[in-house]
């Protein structure tokens, strides 16, 4: 764990460049990074999106193409990577260095079970040269499934190795039978087949949920320091940084901005750029506070640039950061370095600056509304949406014979939940992926309808969205996950905007300055109106979906993961853009996501689901404080610290359990840890300890 | 008044600046074969605008001295068994075939994207029962129906066109139903439920808009089989009858000349073949841009 001498690096990159030629002109994608892991590191390649992350780890293993390697030399275990012949590379890509890509559901092909694929791997590290295409066929006479009986008993032991469950069972399933974290694992699995020396993971735990990302990179963890596997780990998440890796590369727009141990990285950090990502991170500020920001955007990687590329949004820049040729600093010590012109960023600082003091003031606004609502229920208003024993369950039932025998499942997406939005208030709804979440909310605006219970909104029991009236339909506003599919791309800005107002029957000049109030109030400029949603960035399209769902000035606003698919400086930016709406308007939120620092950051109220029923609800402090639920507990444990030294706990072992087929009692009983014979017989009731409304029996007074 | 004139303006501007920035064009310029196609259909469109005005001869005036005359530069196609100027009444037949094609697809066209939008949106019985009827249509070849059609409807050129519209909805209707059941469940069209927006609405505004570059693509790829059928039904005497300068007729007609004038068949024969040919590359060339599945490559071909 300690940072071994220079020479011994497995993986060395020197000044590289990569670019893509469009017809555009070239994009620079790669702009002169130079890195190196050593034997048994854990290195993690930290950025923003568009940084040429995921380009440099290509171009490491010869997958830069279209690009082109224009410049640098990168070594891999003394190799040539850029001069190697394809002979030459896919052996070194088998006994060298693997690769785990973000997305596990493109990277498995879907019509071979897993087994095969890891198998298939084992053979063509074992067998490097002779790979013929009957071999792999299995057509009878050449080859059969028999001979490959061998690697596929390996292939358990290394889907157990990688922790899937089951692996006897498992070696036959296909990719789409298998969970995301699952099949990643299963990713992780061909990579570790041929036992590499470096593996470069790519995202790998991105897409997966907190609890599931905390178990992969333990995993990770432990082939690191069994095997002394190095890792290349790329990720945006500074808090997966700090939970394993040992040094941290920090990229911006193609070039390497800090480098260093995590530990100096995370507690004194040199380069203006890693000091604004960091603070740009809900967990470093105060709940109500409001979160510092990066103005601007990364810069488009073409044409030709000088001086420090982050300058522009630098508030410490000079005119030499911007013209000059900017050095890399040795910090010496094996602390690192740092390519910065601003003399001053190289000096030690004791501590670390306040709260990017430009916007650190905090907001009264959101404070306040922060500890009314938290300081015990207000019960004197009626909620403004009232969920009494809704449940929705689908039924599995393929045909008609099925359903008369009455063999159908059904699959229990929300059971039984009670719940209660006050106004201005912020209600966060948590929980793993397939909980129930969103389908709870879909109750909510109307899209589905439930199979029993009643959903009330001012008091009134309403219908699904068409039985609806237009100012019941006004009273809510949604956005949804993806900005970009929720967005009709045939829309400009100002007509999708105007779309809500247009249904109720604004004319055309009232609904054009309301437009115009409208972009305002999200931090839009005017010529953004005419623009079309692929002609924005992922932060600006959520900015239009909010200003489309405040148009008829709801009283309530649905965020279905609204900032899980940006950057954390364009999160943090978002964050800070509802809470001045909610100050502003007195919206509530009914606030989706798995993403429990956000949540922390911005809810009054949690709510937290497990397989569709609800865990915990209570006021934010107090559950993110003094959990009462275990679950809640290990959801909180699995959340990576950015505490270097502070290992996360124990992780939620286990899958979850199918919505078809529950646990009986209490669903969770199989994974909890403090889990009692009663708890298999009975499912607990929801009980009001204090300020917090719990399922479990065991959860203390 | 002037309010009015400004939203014209800088909406053509936004047109202009995104037509001329858009990556789909250039990646459509980028295939020298979408750009053969697009010459040959521009070529074919503007025989048939300016047909009449360039073409030397009468298409109907019969010559009987100059009967059979091979090319020369009077008649540069030479004359037929009538002595009329071949090349003249291939012109007078591009402004009939194109006319019959663009008639018929966009019957075809509309009649199919609504019934396919409705079977889409609406779902349920109406789904159902349009879908059948799409089935139904599909399981008779095309053309035989329609030459059944226009056989019970008596021959003539109006005739034909009915015939072959009736026969084309279904692929429409079934390509259609197909987009709209699944851009309908994107989160946009969610979006505009839970804002009040009328169904009618969401169906013609945020459904179709999305949906109608696939049904341009078979549009296009339609005109040519459309050409096609017109000249076959003439060709039986089905369709056009003579004197009328239809590529089918004339072609039906020149059979008989083929040992001594092989000029009178093969020239509308040509015609025929070139423009079915341009199309398909045409409507190729706009499946690659069109094609939101399909990502727009600004490579050359190889």
């Amino acid at each position: 764990m300690t940072e071994q001498p220079q020479d011994s690096a497995l993986l060395s990159v020197e000044n590289l460049h990569t670019r893509f030629r469009t017809s555009e002109g070239p994009v620079h994608a790669v702009e002169g990074v130079s890195m190196t892991v050593d034997e048994g590191e854990i290195v993690g390649l930290v950025g923003e999106s568009g940084c040429g992350k995921s380009v440099t780890a290509r171009s490491i293993v010869g997958l830069q193409d279209p690009g082109e390697v224009v410049r640098g030399s990168i070594h891999l275990d003394g190799m040539a990577v850029t001069d190697a012949t394809d002979r030459q590379l896919r052996r070194l890509r088998g006994d060298t260095v693997s690769m785990v890509f973000q997305d596990p559901t493109e990277t498995l092909n879907p019509v071979f079970d897993v087994g095969e694929q890891i198998a298939e791997s084992l053979k063509v590290h074992d067998q490097l040269d002779s790979q013929s295409l009957l071999e792999y066929l299995h057509v009878p006479p050449f080859s059969s499934r028999s001979e490959w009986h061998e690697y596929r008993e390996r292939a358990i032991e290394l889907m157990a190795q990688v922790g899937i469950a089951n692996p006897e069972d498992r070696v036959d399933a296909y990719p789409h039978e298998l969970s995301g974290g699952q099949r990643q694992r299963a990713g992780i699995a061909i990579a570790l087949a041929s036992d590499p020396d470096l593996l470069i993971a790519d995202e790998p735990t991105t897409a997966l949920d907190v609890t599931t990302q905390a178990q992969l990179l333990e995993r990770l963890r432990r082939h690191n320091a069994e095997r002394g596997t190095a890792i290349l780990l790329i990720t945006h998440d500074l808090g997966v940084v700090a939970d394993i890796c040992d040094r941290v590369v920090v990229m911006y727009a193609g070039e390497v901005m800090e480098t260093g141990p995590t530990e100096r990285i995370l507690e004194d950090p040199r380069h203006p750029y890693t000091k604004a990502l960091l603070d740009c991170l809900p967990q470093r500020v105060d709940r109500g506070d409001r979160l510092a920001t990066i103005e601007g955007s990364v810069p488009e990687p073409t044409g030709d640039r000088t001086g420090c590329p982050f300058a522009p949004r630098c508030d410490q820049a000079t005119a030499a950061c911007r013209d000059g040729e900017i050095s890399t600093v040795d910090l010496g010590d094996g602390r690192g370095t740092v390519t910065c012109g601003e003399s001053s960023t190289l000096e030690a600082h004791a501590a670390r600056s306040g709260m990017a003091a430009s916007d650190g003031a905090p907001e009264p606004g959101s404070a306040t509304s922060g500890s009314a609502p938290g300081g015990g229920p207000d019960r004197s208003t009626p909620p403004l949406v009232e969920l009494e024993g809704v449940s929705r369950r689908y039924s599995l039932a393929n045909g008609p014979i099925e359903r008369l025998l009455g063999t159908d499942d059904t699959l229990r997406a929300v059971d039984d939940v009670d719940l209660e939005i006050r106004a201005g208030e912020t209600l966060a709804l948590v929980g793993e992926s397939g909980c129930g979440k969103s389908t709870l909310a879909s109750l909510l605006t109307g899209l589905e309808a439930p199979t029993t219970g009643t959903v009330r909104i001012d008091g009134t029991p309403v219908g699904t969205a068409a039985d609806r009236d237009a100012d019941t339909l006004a009273d809510i506003g949604v956005v949804f996950q993806d900005p970009r599919s929720s967005l009709n791309p045939r829309l400009t800005v100002e007509q999708a905007i105007g779309e809500p107002l247009r249904s109720s029957g604004w004319d055309r000049s009232r609904r054009r300055d309301r437009v115009r109030e409208l972009l305002e109030r999200v931090g839009l400029a005017d010529r953004h109106a005419t623009s079309y949603p692929h002609e924005l960035s992922g932060g600006q399209v959520q900015r239009v979906a909010i200003a489309r769902a405040i148009a008829l000035e709801p009283s309530l606003v649905v965020l279905d993961e609204p900032v899980s698919a940006l950057d954390a400086s364009v999160q943090s930016r978002l964050l800070n853009v509802l809470a001045d709406l909610q100050a502003d308007l007195d919206l509530a939120y009914l606030f989706i996501s798995h993403d429990l620092t956000v949540v922390e950051h911005i809810a009054d109220r949690v709510a937290v689901m497990y397989l569709g029923e609800l865990m915990e609800v209570g006021p934010a402090d107090r559950v993110f404080d003094c959990p009462t639920h275990p679950y809640t507990r290990a959801l909180l444990e699995a959340i990576p610290s950015l505490d270097p030294g502070g290992s996360t706990g124990t992780s939620l072992e286990g899958d979850r359990p199918s919505p078809v087929d529950p646990p009986s009692g209490c669903v969770f009983r199989n994974r909890c840890p403090m889990a009692e014979p009663k708890c298999a017989e009975t499912d607990p009731d929801q009980r009001q300890l204090g300020p917090v409304r719990a399922k479990c029996h065991i959860a203390p007074d | 008044m002037i309010s009015a004139l400004d939203i014209i303006v800088t909406g053509l501007r936004r047109r202009y600046r995104s037509i001329r920035t858009s990556r789909a064009l250039a990646a459509f310029f980028a295939n020298p074969l979408n750009v053969a196609g697009l010459a040959i259909v521009a070529t074919l469109s503007i025989a048939a605008v300016l047909g009449p005005a360039v073409a030397p001869f009468d298409p109907a005036s019969q010559d009987l001295a100059n009967r059979l005359q091979p090319p020369t530069l009077a008649h540069p196609m030479g004359t037929d068994q009538l002595g009329r100027d071949v090349f003249s009444r291939l012109l007078y037949g591009a402004r009939l075939s194109v006319g019959i094609a663009v008639a018929v697809t966009a019957i075809r066209l509309v009649l199919g994207t609504a019934i396919g939008l409705l079977a889409g949106y609406a779902g349920g019985w109406i789904d159902e029962f349009l879908m059948r009827l799409v089935d139904i249509q599909l399981a008779f070849p095309g053309l035989v129906l329609a030459l059944v059609v226009a056989g019970i409807l008596g021959p003539s050129l109006r005739n034909v066109m009915l015939a072959l519209a009736v026969v084309g909805w279904a692929s429409y209707a079934r390509l259609v139903r197909g987009s709209v059941l699944s851009t309908k469940e994107r989160e946009f069209v969610e979006a505009a439920r839970l804002m009040g927006v009328s169904r009618v609405r969401i169906a013609v505004r945020h459904l179709l808009p999305n949906v109608v570059g696939p049904v341009i693509v078979l549009a296009t790829m339609n005109l040519g089989t459309v050409i096609l059928g017109t000249a076959g039904l003439s060709f039986i005497g089905l369709g056009a009858q003579p004197p009328t300068p239809e590529w089918g007729t004339m072609l039906s007609a020149g059979r008989h000349h083929l040992r001594g004038a092989w000029w009178i068949a093969n020239a509308p024969g040509a015609a025929i073949m070139l423009t079915v040919f341009g199309f398909n590359l045409l409507g190729d060339g706009l499946r690659d841009v069109l094609d939101p599945n399909h990502d727009t490559t600004l490579e050359k071909p190889t």
